[in-house]
Order: structure tokens, then sequence, then C-alpha cells
């Protein structure tokens, strides 16, 4: 799979710090090779994705200063084949009938169901193995 | 030509006196419709002349007239010897008794009130007709003086003539006590039927009424729901993550006692947090039984903690200013929840017209013994068209699933009729600013 020299790495984005603890425990626990940065807004996550220049960037969508959408946008313009994973579910309004939040390659509900999350995450990764190859 | 009841050979000649051209007529009109014979002049001296070429049996006639009035045409009659026992019906509006005595003085036989009823000036013409050829044309002369009101009148008058005027003015008298007895029943029946109406539109009003609480009702109901949801996501959140953390941290070989303990106890904390938050909006929405004294500062925080979680996701920065710190005596539940219709509005406006700095800064001061509270948002203000209606009942400018339109309305109903204060609205630079005054 990943190459130990250039390892897989994620960025995700929450304002909820209880969530974003929980999230970022998890993931290292589960995907130990993955190296993870954490951001508790769109523009900091943007900051960040500018000088990690992450592979995957696993996001809420309701955040102050930047949300996540139009974060992801800035992003998709420096690096248009990074994989995103979309937080949502917090009001009834779907993020997949939201025009501007179309076209993203995983929308994960929250609550969060590891088994889906994990799915999503593996799928990712099979991806930048296969582009790697 | 009808023949009238009278039985004469020749129809008898009437003639009637009156300024007033469709009195005249229609006086005429009946008359004639009765068969007799009718002549009609316009004041008194006109009459005199038509007297003396026509020899009426009977003159009817108004009393206030141009050039020679009803009292001087039937002074000049009685004066004039061949025609002095023509009997004369004055018609009167009976508004003056002196008016009584004035006609006897000048000689008059019989009143009829004005406006005429057709069958009393038939039947009375009737009678002057009949009782003219029996009448005595000598009587006992004696004058009687009459001191009336300041005025003396001295009538000269025979007992028949003072009978019979007196008669009909009685008669006319009665007439008018009969009219206003069957005004007196239409009033009484039209009163009772206002009542009745007043009562059914009570009743209908109070049905009404009970409509409208019971739609705030659930119109507070389901803002507790959406409220109690967003409160809850979160933790709900937090506590799935945490959960799912143990048989990952099984598997891994990562679960520890420490561990084990530390989230149990996070979890438990989740669990406590959204049991309180089930008892403040229970405690919240009981109804208040009788009026309490509050801190208004301290139940605007309380509020605004209700619905954190519904102003935090559309990232609603709300400031609170407190230029003094009063106390209201009243219902403290329903002024919190006029609060909440405001500040759900006002967070409705400010997401759905996507402002970008959306605000909402609450003022809290005193102005002379009142308690004033302001809440102005940043989300450009109530459109002039409608600043008139945002207070009647059913009117939202919300969808049908947003809005029942009775928030406010039950708002200003709170603030006014229950607690004696004011609610009222402005727009500001940046957007609308209620004001609540108690």
């Amino acid at each position: 799979m990943e190459s130990i020299a250039d390892p897989v790495s994620i960025l995700l984005v929450e304002d909820e710090e209880a969530i974003l603890k929980l999230l970022a425990s998890i993931l290292t626990s589960k995907f130990p090779g993955v190296v993870l940065s954490t951001a508790s807004n769109g523009r900091t996550g943007l900051e960040l994705f500018k000088s990690h220049l992450p592979d995957i960037v696993l996001t809420d969508i309701k955040m102050p200063e930047m949300g996540g959408v139009q974060m992801a946008d800035k992003i998709r313009a420096i690096k248009p084949d990074t994989k995103f994973i979309i937080l949502t579910g917090d009001s009834g309004k779907s993020v997949h009938q939201d025009s501007k939040g179309f076209g993203f390659d995983h929308y994960i509900m929250k609550p969060v169901v590891f088994g889906v999350l994990f799915a999503a995450i593996e799928q990712c990764l099979a991806g930048i193995a296969q582009q790697r190859s | 030509m009808k023949q009238h009841l009278n039985s004469e050979k020749d129809p008898s000649r009437i003639l009637i006196v009156d300024d007033s051209p469709t009195q005249a007529k229609l006086l005429e009109l009946i008359l004639s419709g009765e068969g007799y014979h009718v002549s009609v002049a316009q004041n008194g001296r006109e009459a005199v002349d038509l007297i003396a070429v026509n020899r009426p049996d009977l003159v009817v006639s108004d009393i206030l007239m141009p050039e020679m009035d009803g009292f001087e045409l039937c002074r000049q009659i009685r004066r004039t010897e061949e025609i002095k026992s023509l009997p004369i019906i004055l018609l009167t509006n009976l508004s003056d008794p002196a008016e009584v005595l004035r006609s006897l003085e000048a000689g008059a036989n019989y009143f009829l009130s004005k406006p005429c009823d057709n069958k009393a000036l038939v039947s009375l013409v009737r009678q002057a007709l009949l009782s003219k050829g029996q009448r005595r044309t000598s009587g006992d002369n004696g004058e009687v003086k009459v001191h009336y009101h300041g005025q003396n009148f001295s009538i000269g008058s025979n007992k028949d003539q003072i009978i019979d005027l007196l008669l009909t003015t009685y008669e006319t008298a009665v007439d008018k006590n009969r009219e206003l007895l069957n005004t007196k029943n239409e009033l009484r029946t039209l009163n009772d039927k206002l009542e009745r109406r007043v009562e059914e539109r009570t009743a209908e009003l109070r049905e009404k009424d009970q409509l409208l609480l019971l739609q705030s009702r659930q119109a507070a109901l389901g803002e507790m729901i959406g409220n109690i949801a967003h409160q809850w996501r979160q933790p709900l959140n937090v506590l799935g993550l945490t959960i799912q953390q143990l048989p990952l941290f099984h598997d891994l070989g990562e679960l520890t006692k420490e561990f084990l303990n530390q989230n149990v106890n996070s979890s438990m904390e989740l669990i406590q947090h959204m049991s309180q938050t089930i008892d403040d909006f229970r405690n919240y929405f009981r109804p208040d039984k009788e009026k309490v004294r509050f801190n208004v500062r301290e139940t605007i925080e309380n509020s605004l903690s209700l619905l954190e979680g519904s102003l935090q996701n559309p990232l609603i920065t709300v400031d609170i200013v407190t230029k003094d710190d009063p106390v209201i005596y009243g219902y403290r539940n329903e002024f919190a929840q006029v609060l909440l219709s405001i500040l759900n509005n006002a967070r409705d406006a400010l997401t759905e017209r996507e402002v970008d700095d959306r605000r909402v800064t609450i003022t809290i001061f005193t102005e002379g013994n009142r308690a004033v509270v302001t809440v102005a948002d940043s989300a450009g203000g109530v459109p002039e068209g409608i600043m008139g209606k945002i207070f009647d009942p059913y009117f939202t400018t919300k969808g049908p699933q947003m809005g029942t339109g009775v928030g406010l309305f039950m708002s200003k109903t709170i603030i006014e009729k229950n607690m004696g204060g004011r609610l009222s609205v402005r727009n500001t630079a940046d957007g609308a600013e209620f004001r609540i005054e108690v």
C-alpha cells in the first residue's frame, strides 16, 4: 500500500472541540500510518492545507470564519485531486441537495458511524495507492 | 269619482291652506281620493280670497305660513259673519302646548298632527263635516282668560269648539303616544337582537382566542422541540464517538481500565447534560401561575442558553448590553417566551437573507420606572409595507412549515394585555429593533 517514505496525510477540520479530539484520537489509533493534522475552522484548515498539502480532507460543513464547502472550493483550486469526506447532518437540509456542496467523494452523516467513516477513508486510501502506483 | 261615505248629494268642498307644495299636494290627493272637492291656497291671505268665492265646507290649514298664518286666518274667518261657523282643522307638530291655547283663541276647531296619517285625516275630516250641521252658532259668549307661561290668552270660543279642539288635541297626543310605544317596542326587540348578536360574537371571539392560544402553544412546542434538537445534536455526536471507541480500542488492544473509566465518565456527563436540557425546557414552558419579581438580565441569559444550539449553528453573535439591572414584576416564563419569539424571528431573518455579519444586540436599561429591553438584529429590517401587520394574528412571511403567524401576536398580547407594558418595532440602519417596555 502506501510507501513508508511518503505516508498518506489527512486534514481533519471540525469546530466542535470534543468531536475534533475524539475523531483525532480514533483516526490515529485506527490508521497509525497516516499523518494527521487538525484545524477548528475553514480558514486555519486552508492555511494548514497550503503548508502540508494533505491527500484527504475530512471536514465539517458549518464552522465559524470559513465553512467546510467554501474551504473545499479553495483547496480544489490548489490541488484538484484532493479527496474530500464531508461530515453532515446538523439540520434537516441535506448537503446532497445543496448545489454548493455537491460533488464530493464521500458524505458521512452525524452521528458518525465508525464502520461508514472507516470504509470511506479506506476507499480514499485505495484510490491514492492506485494513483501513486 | 269615488263616492265618499258621507252621503250628501253634492260632495263637500274642502280648502287646503299650506305653503309647502308637497304637503298641500299630499293632502289634496288623499282628500280628493275620498271624493271631496278640494281646492288649495298657499297662505292665509289667498285662503280668505278663495273662501269668499268658493264657500268651502271645511278648511284644513297649516299654522306657519308667510303673509298670513293659520291663526290669523282663523281669526278672520270667525270675524266674518257669513262664514264664522266654518269648521277649521289646524295642522300642528304639537311642539308647544301654548299652540293649543293660541288655536282656541283664534277659533280653530280641530288639531291634526303633522306629518298626516291618512286614516286620521280622513276620519277627522268626516267628523268635522258631520258636526258642521249640528254646530250651535250661538253659545255662551263669556270669555275665558288664560295665563300660561307668561302669556295671556282670551278665549271666546263656545264649549263645542273647545271640547272638539281639546279632544282632537288629546287624540293627537294618544296617537303620538301609541307611536312612541311602538317605537319603544321596536327598540326593545332591536336591543334584544343586538344583545344576542353581541353574545354570539363574544362566544365566537372567545373560541377564536382559544384557537389562537392553542396554536401559539403548538408553535412554542415546535420551537422547543427544534431547540432541544439543536441542544442535543452535539452531545449525541460526541456520545456516538465515545461509545464506538470502546470496541475499536478493544480490538486494537488499547482498552485499558483507565480508558474505560474515562470513557464512561465522559458519557455520563453528556447524558446528565442532555437530561438537564430537558428539565430546563420543561421549567421554561410551564405556564406561569402568578406574577413574580424577576431579574430581566438573568431571564434573558437563561433564554439565550436555551437558544444556544439554534443560534450557534447559523453562527449568530449575541451581545448583551446591560446599562441597568432592572427587576420586573410579572409573568417570567411569558416574558421569556416573548424573547424567544423575537430571537427566533431574528435568527430566521438573518439566515434566510444570508446576512454575512449575523448579529443580535440585546440592550437592557430603565426609563423612568419602566424596564426596557431592545432586541436589534442586523438582518436589514422589516419591509415598510408589512410594518403595520407584523403583530396581527396569522400574519407570517415564512412558509407554512416555518411560521404560524401567532408568535409576535401572542408576544404583544403577553406584554401589553397580561403585563401592562408595550411592545413595538422600528427599523434601524442595520435591521429591526424590537422594544419591550414593562
